[in-house]
Parts: C-alpha cells; structure tokens; sequence
C-alpha cells in the first residue's frame, strides 16, 4: 500500500536533492543543449533535418539522466547510512522505486525541453503539438533498457568507479548510435557497428516520428531485446547487493 | 528478614514483567557476517516504558542486534519480533523511531526538510518547531545538513528518531561525540519522552550515559546476554566492594581479593566485606581511618565482562 503523502515527499526530497548538486543538473539539463549547439545545429538547414538532429540530441539527452542517475546514484549511495536509514522508516521499496523513477523523469523532461526549445527557437525545428505529443512518450518509452542498464552499473561499480564507467559507456554509445551525427557519417568501422548497439534503435524509433515513417519494429524488437537482457543483470546486481548488505 | 524481603522483590518484579507488554523480542538469535558470530543465541526483550540501555565492547553485537530489530538484517535462525510482528515487514515499523550510528545526511538537504521528510512516515508525528528547540536546532533550522557540525548533526539524527511520535525509539549510540551540553540535551528528551510514555532501547560506550538513564541494562559480550538487571544490580552482580584503609596494611588478609597502594591509602577489593573490616579492627586500625566504598559501574562493566574472556 502507498501512502500519496509519503511518495510525493520521497518525489520532492529525490528530485530537489539531485537539482541542488550543480555538477549534476547542469551536466544532464544543460550538456545535450550546448552539444546540439555545436554539433547538432550547424547542420540542420531544412525543417526536417533540423527535426532529425533535434530528436537525435533529445535520445542523448534522455539515455545521459537514465545512465548518471540510475547508474551514478544507485552505486554512490546503495551501501551509506543514509540509505539504511531511509530503509528502516515505515516505506516500502516500490515508494522508493516510484519517487527515483518520478525524479528521473523530471530530469528526463527538463533536458529534453532545453533541447526542444533551443531546436525551435534558435534553430530550424518546428515540432507542432502532434509532433511532440508522440515524440516524448517514445522517448520515454525506449529509454527503458537504459534505466535497466543504468541500474545494473549502480549495482556492479563501485561508488568511485560509476561516475567514470557510465561515461565511458555513454558517449561510445552516442556517438554509435549516430546521436551526434548521422549513421551514415560515422567512420567505417564505427558504422559497421552501429546497427547492433542499442542507442542506433533508440535513435530510428525517434527519427521515424519526426520523418513520419512508419514504426521500424525491428528497432523496437532490439530495444525489447536490450531490455531484457539488461533486466536480468540488473536483478542479478540488485540480489547481490541485498545479499552482501542487508540479509 | 531481608531475605523473605528480597524474595518478596523479586516475587513483585517477576509479576510486573510478566503483565508488562513486550514491545520487541529477540529469542535464540545466531547471525553470522561471513563465518564471524556476530550474535550467538542471543536473548532479549524490551519492555513498555523502559529506557533498556545495551552495553559491551565494541564487537559485542549491540548495534548487530539492532540491525535485526529494525528489519535492517534478517536472522539466520531464532525469532525477532517487533510490536509482536516481523521488522522485515514495512507496516510494522509504523511506530517506531530510530536513531542511526554513522549519520551521512545528504549534504543538499536542509534541517527541516530532513525533519518533514520523516515526519512524513508516521500518523500522529511531532510538531517540527517542538522537535527543533527540544533538540537545540532552531538556529541552524535553515541549514543544509552539509554546513552542520558534527555534534549538530548528531543531535539530528537523534531529533529523527522522536519525530514521529514512535511507541519504541531505537537509540544506537546517540550522544557519541557530542559534547556535555549536547547529550544533557538529548538525555532531556529521551526522559520526557519516556515520562509521556514512551520506551527507549539504546547503546552506548559511556557508563555514565547507562548509570544516568537505564532502568534495566543489558551487558552483552560474544554476541549474548551476558548480563541482566538495573544498575544498582550490575554494581553488586559480583558483590565487590572497595574497602579503603588509610594507612598501610602490609599483612595479607583472608577474603581480600586485591590490595592497590593509592599514596597514604590501601584499597581492598573483596566480597566479604565484615570478615575483611573485623581482621582490620583486630589489627588496631582506627575504625575512622575505614571507609566503605560501592565499585563504579565501570569497574563493574570490566569484572563482568574481563570474567567472560
């Protein structure tokens, strides 16, 4: 049973927790902007290109929150006083889960709205209400075997190690997926690998909104696949660390 | 007759206990951290309305006991019971209030947000202005939990545990660090929580924090109970008393356990404290120059437990 009183307490408290650490809201809300300025917005001439590259920097943004704050967070604070004492107070694991996901997801909305209005008002994008009302949820929709991939680094780094791990994933990530250019203009061999990294069908199921193709579900059957595979070793960690802290 | 008076004492607190309700139960507990016994068999109970004070050495299983207690840790085998019911279950802590040992408050988070955020947890909680001046906060109510002191933040996680207006506050070690002002503070509020019927489970290092609030004292050693009963009862568990002779006293005398020289003074440990003033009276020291003295409850704490190893 869920107390509202109690979630929306533990949704405040997450939320306004992370806003407070500038290294992390200014790295999660303000990065993808000032990437999408650089490389992002330079290319996009037509309304279409400029939405394409638009959605590719939005798929960036939202994969850099699942990663830093499932990943970063999980692994930072899983073994600390605090989070015992959190764990002793009458609330059960699913508030807790709802309020991280609830935070992750203010974070999510926030990076992408930066994104979308700078993509609007400083470059060619002009995404209609119709446009994003389908955008965002399949944004946030495939975003999911990241937040598993997030939580299986909180649970398999170590609290020094996270940070610089989930970086090192990210970014390769980005850049094979053609988040940051398009697939097309990858070097060979980074093309070569492209169709078989994760962030390459998180990148088609936003482009065909934008372009107004037909749903790729070959990309969405390799989401789901990541998904689930990322499901199991995130359970895997997660067992582990009940088993190691609190049996 | 003091017999029969004693028998009736103990007839009198045996019928009290057992009418007393059990807010929490710890029965034949083993818990083992990767082959380390951290509690063998241990036995436990706290009673309604009772400050139970948890004392032994570091590594005794004090703070192992209270993981169990608060659903932090399950048991390898035994019961443990919290208001009749499984700690492990979230409802079951509704009304319980604790005080964790290594606080790490998240630095961004200020004073009172901490304070509500608890508060938050529980049905009938505590005013949040009341806990801040019960608990000396109010000037650092608009701080973040990264500018407090040490001893500031100390007295917040002691503030954390009353804050819901509990039925049972776990205590682990609340006034380490503090200063004397500090922990008359919390021993304060932990007596009045306790006079408005509240009960208090808690460990400490200091004896004098035991001697100053216990009305039963568990001493444990091993990861058991290795002792039981109120402060008085721990002082005369081994019968020791101090017997202090000015002058020297060369002669060995029977029924003396130890003879320590403190400068003009001799001082006589021993149990039979008549035998051992009648052979000093014998010997023609001045009945004024004897003086009787009960051992601390320090020295008691290490007899108990320097016996048990």
């Amino acid at each position: 049973m869920m107390s509202t009183a109690v979630l929306r307490k533990h949704i405040w408290i997450d939320t306004i927790e992370l806003i407070r650490v500038p290294m992390y809201s200014v790295s999660t809300i303000v990065f993808p902007t000032l990437l999408y300025l650089m490389f992002g917005l330079p290319y996009g001439h037509t309304t279409e290109s400029a939405q394409i590259i638009m959605a590719s920097f939005c798929a960036y943004a939202v994969i850099g929150v699942t990663l830093f704050q499932f990943g970063v967070s999980i692994a930072t604070t899983r073994d600390s006083p605090w989070e015992q004492y959190l764990r002793i107070l009458p609330v059960g694991p699913a508030t807790r889960l709802t309020a991280q996901v609830s935070a992750a997801l203010f974070f999510a909305s926030a990076s992408v709205g930066v994104v979308i209005l700078t993509a609007t008002f400083v470059g060619h994008a002009h995404p209609d209400f119709m446009l994003l009302a389908k955008l965002i949820p399949t944004l946030l929709l495939g975003s999911i075997p990241f937040a598993l991939l997030g939580i299986t680094i909180g649970y398999s780094c170590g609290r020094r190690s996270a940070l610089p791990i989930a970086n090192l994933i990210y970014l390769p990530l980005s850049l094979a997926g053609g988040l940051w250019m398009p697939p097309d203009a990858l070097p060979k061999f980074i093309r070569m690998l492209s169709p078989f990294v994760p962030s390459r069908h998180y990148g088609e199921v936003a482009w065909a909104i934008v372009r107004g193709t037909p749903t790729p579900w070959a990309s969405w059957l390799w989401l789901i696949g990541y998904g689930l595979v990322f499901a199991v070793t995130a359970y895997v960690g997660y067992r582990r660390d009940e088993g190691r802290n609190y049996a | 007759m003091s017999l029969l008076l004693e028998a009736d004492r103990i007839a009198r607190e045996y019928s009290q206990a057992a009418t007393t309700p059990r807010l929490a139960q710890l029965t034949n507990v083993v818990k083992t951290y990767r082959g380390f016994v951290a509690l063998d068999g241990l036995n436990l109970e706290v009673r309604a309305g009772e400050i139970l004070v948890l004392l032994g050495p570091n590594g005794a299983g004090k703070s192992t006991a209270i993981k169990l207690l608060t659903g932090l840790r399950s048991a390898d085998s035994g019961s443990v019971r919290l208001f009749g019911a499984d700690p492990r279950a979230t409802k079951t802590r509704r009304e319980l209030g604790v005080t964790p040992q290594n606080v790490d408050f998240p630095p961004m988070l200020g004073v009172t947000e901490i304070i509500d955020l608890v508060r938050a947890h529980y049905a009938h909680p505590v005013g949040t202005e009341a806990l801040l001046a019960q608990f000396e906060l109010v000037g650092q109510r608009k701080r973040s939990a990264g500018g407090l002191s040490g001893g500031e933040a100390r007295r917040l996680a002691v503030a954390v545990a009353f804050a819901g207006a509990p039925k049972l506050a776990v205590l682990d070690e609340p006034t380490t660090g503090l200063d004397v002002e500090s922990r008359r503070a919390v021993w304060r509020a932990i007596r009045s929580y306790v006079a408005g019927g509240g009960t208090v489970l808690l460990t400490t290092h200091y004896l004098e924090e035991a001697e100053a609030l216990a009305t039963r004292i568990i001493v444990m050693h091993h990861g058991r109970s290795f002792f039981e009963g109120s402060v008085e009862q721990i002082k005369g568990r081994l019968g020791i008393k101090k017997v202090i002779v000015h002058g020297d006293v060369s002669t060995p005398i029977g029924d003396v356990l130890e003879v320590q020289r403190e400068n003009e003074r001799s001082v006589l440990r021993t149990k039979n404290v008549d035998a051992v003033i009648e052979a000093l009276l014998q010997r023609g020291v001045r009945f004024d120059d004897i003086e009787i003295q009960p051992v601390s409850l320090e020295e008691a704490f290490l007899d108990l437990t320097g016996a048990a190893s």
